[in-house]
């Protein structure tokens, strides 16, 4: 008899950037699955990957195939990476499929400055960012909020950032969704979830979120990169990187227990791993869960609409001019932990489905329906975070993706080293001098937390872009590397 | 000489942006306490906290996995609802006949977050990832996962 088959052995290459493990496999699979990545990414991928989304495959109501993008590793439930499109009517929603950081996300601002304007000041700059930015754990929020206010911010999003004076009217379309999903509901969120994010509007957290500045480094695509603002090398531009705080993550796991306890008993869904529960999306319990995690996805918008707030502030206190002298304009805000009811034509019919992106994103093509009109002729911009020392993309949404992916992309290079594998490997302070001798000025809240975020702790981001470039899931657009950064 | 009790061990392969453990103890007490302990010792540098506020906490379910998730997630809760930091934790654990319940009651000592508490990493939440609690031949065995 022959050696027990590996998950990984039932996937069948189908071309240079994906591999498919079909339906018919004998692993009781009611989809088939998409894993994509170059040779070099395939590879690498971990087991847990395989297991996650052939379990996600097995959910009720899936449409086309479940997928895994290239900067995948390991979670719980989904696997990060993990993307999966359920029917409106038949199929699930699961917190497992989103994860805890509800509306974790990345918004990328531009500057008309240079490295040459921006190097030498860098330390100042990033010290006042730190000083405005409350970053790491236990830090309060920098706007303090009724209950009444805390509701607006969870149900209006962006929107009641703008009428109170964190940004700007035009920041308010360049984002998904405009910064706010329409189905946010506060009275189906609890009061735990409350009291969890009511002083934390304005907050970077931890982990690897970060504010980080950033010179452009290579343009690939000078025509569609100037309509998203970026003109020149060296042009410095902003990234912000961070989520819905203990609101989503306390949302998350309180819909996540109720679901589990039901699952079986109430709605005859088996359970295949304790975090990837689901409820019907038609379900009383689904729609509430729809109804908060938007709430949360709201609050994530309004997060870093806030902190951007806090960037331009600390720009303008830093070179003496308005922020809207300096241009800085923010250039997308996209979403890479949420769920979305949107619409996508399958075997040639129209279908709604609700499409959950757990550390993936949004790629929509060009003539997209909800992107700025700004973008039409060239797809939204998508923003990938690398690691702190390796650099960052823009890239831009493409109508393969649309076909192809559920309009979905990489978001990040994904982790290939545990965090007490890379502490081991690297102090914290041996990290920020090496960081500093190549011209990357560094302030974080803790330097254990710094060290687990080592850029070898990662996926060697070019592998990524080269793979989503690749299969057309998005089209690079500029390169982007870091010369000072914030950490939570 | 000098003793180490290791009460609990990071599982390095799992769920690798988080954190799993494995906890021990000889009893439902130490368990959770070791649970307390992984917990703190994740998010800050425990030396660095002062025992200046002390909170009592009391749960009751009738599953030992449901209990100490409550437990590490009540935790969680003060930390961002109340901006709380804990350095010792005293624990009672009960089974009650009548109602087949398991009931727990804690005794917590630390903080308010200042910046004297050196700070690590942010737990956003416990999840029921690979958890179970069970007795073993040595007293107790627990594996739960943070997610970071």
């Amino acid at each position: 008899m022959g050696a027990k088959m590996s998950v990984k052995d039932h996937a069948v290459k189908i071309d240079e950037y994906t591999h498919e493990i079909p339906k018919k496999s004998d692993l009781g699979m009611n989809a088939p699955v998409k894993i994509y990545g170059n040779p070099s990414i395939y590879k690498m991928l971990d087991r847990g990957v395989f297991q996650q989304i052939i379990n996600v495959s097995k959910l009720p109501g899936l449409v086309g195939h479940a997928m895994t993008m290239p900067d995948a590793h390991w979670g719980y439930g989904f696997p990060i990476g993990g993307v999966a499109a359920f029917d409106v009517n038949k199929g699930v929603i699961s917190p497992g499929g989103i994860g805890f950081d509800i509306n974790c996300g990345i918004r990328m601002i531009t500057t008309n400055l240079t490295v040459a304007e921006v190097k030498p000041k860098i330390r100042e700059l990033i010290n006042t960012l730190y000083d405005l930015i409350p970053a790491g754990v236990g830090k309060k929020g920098s706007v303090p909020l009724s209950m009444q206010q805390f509701r607006d911010v969870a149900e209006k999003g962006t929107e009641w950032c703008i009428e109170n004076g964190y940004g700007w009217d035009e920041d308010l379309e360049k984002q998904e969704n405009n910064g706010c999903l329409t189905a946010a509901d506060f009275s189906v969120v609890s009061d735990k979830a409350k009291s969890r994010g009511i002083k934390q509007l304005g907050t970077l957290g931890s982990g690897n979120h970060y504010c980080e500045v950033q010179t452009v480094n290579q343009i690939f695509d000078p025509d569609t990169a100037k309509i998203m603002g970026v003109r020149d090398k060296d042009q410095v531009v902003v990234m912000v990187h961070c989520g819905s705080r203990g609101f989503g993550h306390q949302i998350a796991s309180d819909y996540l227990r109720e679901f589990l306890n039901k699952m079986e008993t109430k709605w005859n869904i088996p359970i295949y791993e304790k975090e990837l529960s689901a409820a019907p999306i038609n379900s009383k319990e689904g729609q509430n869960y729809l109804k908060a995690m938007s709430a949360a996805a709201n609050f994530g918008f309004a997060n870093r609409q806030v902190i951007m707030s806090h960037v331009r502030k600390g720009f303008e206190q830093i070179f003496g001019r308005t922020a809207e002298d300096m241009e800085m304009n923010l250039v997308y805000d996209v979403a890479h932990n949420i769920a979305k009811q949107e619409e996508y034509l399958i075997d040639g019919k129209s279908r709604q489905v609700i499409v959950h992106r757990k550390g993936a994103t949004r790629s929509f093509g060009p003539n997209s329906k909800d992107i700025p009109s700004i973008y039409k002729s060239v797809g939204q911009p998508v923003i990938l975070g690398g690691s702190m020392e390796t650099g960052s993309y823009l890239l831009a949404g493409t109508e393969a993706a649309m076909r192809n992916s559920f309009g979905s992309t990489a978001h990040g290079s994904g982790r290939t080293m545990s965090r007490s594998k890379a502490k081991k490997k690297i102090k914290g302070h041996v990290l920020r001098s090496q960081m500093e001798a190549k011209g990357i000025y560094v302030r974080a809240a803790s330097m254990a937390g710094l060290a687990e975020e080592a850029g070898f702790a990662y996926k060697n981001i070019n592998d990524v872009i080269d793979s989503i470039h690749g299969a057309d899931l998005s089209r690079k657009i500029a390169q982007l590397v870091p010369i000072g950064n914030i950490k939570g | 000489m000098v003793v180490v009790i290791i009460s609990y061990r990071l599982i390095e392969d799992i769920a690798i942006a988080d954190a799993c453990f494995d906890l021990f103890g000889n009893s439902l007490e130490e368990l959770f306490h070791a649970g307390f302990l992984a917990l703190m010792e994740t998010s800050v540098e425990v030396h660095t906290i002062k025992e200046i506020i002390e909170k009592n906490i009391t749960l009751e379910h009738q599953n030992l996995e449901q209990l100490l998730f409550g437990f590490l997630e009540e935790l969680i809760f003060l930390k961002d609802a109340e901006f709380l930091i804990f350095k010792k934790c005293e624990l009672s654990i009960n089974l009650i006949p009548e109602t087949s319940l398991y009931t727990l009651s804690a005794n917590v000592t630390g903080q308010e977050f200042n910046d004297e508490v050196s700070t690590i990493t942010d737990v956003k939440a416990i999840t029921f990832y690979q958890l179970f609690v069970r007795q073993n031949e040595n007293g107790w065995e627990a594996r739960v996962t943070f997610d970071l």
